[in-house]
């Protein structure tokens, strides 16, 4: 194990705040930063609403969601011994996905467009379900065949998703589904960041109390059970908890790719391969490059911002090829 | 002996095989060149009998001028005047049936960058086949495209005198909004992403000439995709949601519920449904549009004439 980087994890911890403050900077309406700070204590206003409502809820939102597919990916990855598992990759995200564009297209019609997370929690959920029984059999003993059950799983549902596309006949909603599938923190209400909040919690709580099983199930099978861990239990409990986490966290915010594999990759080669500082130090760096990448967006596409998940991908795609290649990383 | 050859070959050919009167009616008249919006050159050598519309607002103009019994095909939204049924559809939605188009053999087709993407050209051009898009900022475009179309298709009078009683029609519109208060307005077009009327469309002359001002006067794209903070800034006093579906205010309000409680359209209640087909189309029924809107902006304005 390589030194735990109490700096870096300092440093993350400051820049929180400061990329928050950042991101009630950036917008359309234009106030200095000495304007933005005296309206955090002003009374009630629009250009108060502004900064609360709109652009903290989507920098937070932002962070929440790196966090925790950061984390999403370091469970993932643990789960089948492999660094390219991913919530995108593993079909997390084409089932919340397909889940989503059910409503938005009107296939069903049941609740607003507000229900939209329900809707994306539960074709995750639906997603999670095949893979559990694509996987099942080999659950115990095989582990590349999770990750490749997980890709047939993602291909099953974004070719559902695309029929449902190509059979619609309402460009309105098609707009809202191609907007949606490109993944955006706008928009973002208080109700989603205490949901998220909680979820990314639970994860992270979880995920540090279990480090070291977590270590054992991602050096082998065998090592873990001859050390007298029930696998298979545990790989089903790590598998539903992160869907549940990260599938909530894509329902409001659209699939984000990359972030889960690039950001690990990233913690591990500065860190070693052991979880527990993984975790804490990639988990906060998850959270600020992701809400990083959400300004540049705006920055550089104003006044809607470029989709974060193009973003993410072009950032991401690189790191995904060297790892492909790469002989080092075999975590 | 092949001099002999070639003279009665060319004796058969031009003496026997045509009439006198065919040869007349094939000869091309004076080719006409027109340019279209996008300052295409359009070689006309007859007037078009064969006439093809991609847009509801086109085959609207090719029937408000008369030129009824010329059009051969037009697109799946064409509902208007209600003969059009009867027309066959070029259009799968929601690209263009090509294969069709083909099949109609048009010498004229009619397409607007509204609805249609200007990359169509490409196919056109290819087969040789005449096609003149239309672009609107302003009612005058309208006009002048009534005329040219008038002129191209031969029914210039009609177009004219449609013409002179739209721009008399608007005018009386102008002059009783001329006065009033002019309140800022935004057209909602998409709601998820949200789509306004940037000034360079069409509708947001309409809104100006109607005793409104367009709530997004920075925003200089036709229909640009914009934030929840952008409607925030502009904090428009009337919204117009040119839909007939009562829902779309509901699902907007549902999914930005802030600018449901903070804007001054919201709180003072004045968010109207306005009939799509008359506002979003440009052609001769817009000035009836703008009548509405005038009215929907103004309730204190009378214009029954215009908007029966």
């Amino acid at each position: 194990m390589k030194r735990y980087p109490l700096f870096g994890t300092l440093l993350l911890i400051a820049a929180i705040p400061v990329v928050l403050f950042l991101g009630m900077n950036t917008g359309v309406w234009d106030l200095s930063p000495r304007e933005v700070f005296d309206l955090i204590f002003a009374p009630e206003r629009l250009s108060k609403v502004i900064i609360r409502d709109l652009r903290l809820t989507r920098v937070l939102m932002a962070m929440l969601s790196g966090g925790l597919l950061s984390l999403g990916g370091f469970m993932m990855q643990a789960l089948v011994r492999n660094p390219l598992a991913d919530p995108y990759i593993m079909g997390l995200s084409a089932g919340a996905g397909f889940g989503t564009n059910l409503r938005l297209l009107g296939i069903i019609t049941v609740g607003s467009f507000a229900t939209l997370p329900v809707y994306a929690f539960t074709g995750g959920c639906l997603s999670l379900g095949m893979l559990l029984l694509l996987g099942s059999r080999y659950l115990t003993n095989n582990s590349a065949k999770l990750l490749i059950a997980g890709i047939a799983v993602s291909s099953f549902f974004v070719a559902l998703t695309g029929l449902m596309i190509y059979t619609s006949q309402d460009s309105e909603d098609l707009r809202a589904v191609i907007f949606w599938s490109f993944g955006s923190f706008a928009g973002t209400s208080w109700n989603a960041i205490w949901v998220s909040s909680i979820l990314l919690a639970v994860l992270w709580g979880f995920g540090i109390a279990n480090a070291h099983r977590l270590d054992l199930i991602s050096v082998g099978e065998l090592q873990a059970r001859s050390l007298g861990m029930r696998t298979g239990y545990m790989k089903l409990f790590i598998l539903g908890l992160t869907s549940l986490c990260v599938g909530g966290s894509i329902a409001y915010t659209g699939p984000v790719g990359f972030i889960g594999l690039m950001v690990p990759h990233f913690s591990r080669s500065i860190l070693g391969g052991l979880h527990r500082p993984n975790l804490i130090f990639g988990t906060l760096l998850g959270a600020v490059f992701l809400a990083l990448c959400d300004l540049i967006s705006q920055l550089i596409y104003p006044p809607v911002g470029l989709p974060i998940g193009i973003l993410t991908a072009i950032l991401g795609i690189p790191f995904f090829l060297q790892l492909l290649f790469s002989e080092r990383h075999g975590i | 002996m092949n001099r002999l050859l070639t003279a009665v070959a060319l004796l058969l050919l031009f003496g026997c095989n045509h009439s006198r009167q065919q040869l007349i009616e094939d000869a091309p008249l004076i080719t006409r060149l027109y340019k279209d919006d996008l300052d295409r050159e359009i070689k006309l050598s007859r007037t078009p009998s064969r006439v093809v519309s991609l847009a509801p607002s086109c085959t609207e103009m090719l029937y408000a001028i008369g030129a009824e019994t010329q059009v051969v095909g037009c697109s799946d939204a064409c509902d208007y005047p209600t003969e059009v049924s009867n027309i066959p559809s070029v259009t799968t939605y929601p690209s263009l049936d090509l294969p069709a188009i083909a099949e109609l053999d048009p010498d004229f087709v009619l397409a607007t960058t509204e609805i249609i993407d200007v990359r169509e050209v490409a196919f056109f051009e290819r087969y040789g086949i005449p096609l003149y898009f239309q672009d609107f900022s302003s009612t005058e475009d309208i006009y002048r495209n009534l005329e040219v179309l008038g002129d191209i298709l031969n029914h210039k009078e009609e177009a004219y005198e449609l013409t002179a009683s739209l721009e008399k029609y608007e005018e009386i519109i102008v002059e009783s909004a001329k006065s009033k208060v002019r309140y800022r307005t935004m057209i909602l077009i998409g709601v998820e992403p949200l789509l306004v009327a940037g000034t360079k469309s069409f509708i947001s002359e309409i809104i100006e000439k109607a005793g409104g001002v367009n709530a997004f006067e920075g925003l200089n794209d036709k229909y640009p995709v914009i934030n929840q903070e952008a409607v925030l800034s502009a904090n428009p006093e009337v919204i117009l949601i040119p839909s007939t579906n009562e829902q779309i205010y509901q699902n907007f309000a549902n999914t930005y519920p802030l600018l449901h409680l903070n804007t001054i359209a919201s709180q003072n209640g004045r968010v109207y449904l306005v009939d799509p087909n008359l506002v979003l189309r440009p052609g001769p029924r817009t000035i009836q549009g703008m009548a509405i809107i005038a009215k929907t902006i103004h309730p204190s304005i009378d214009l029954t004439e215009i908007t029966e």
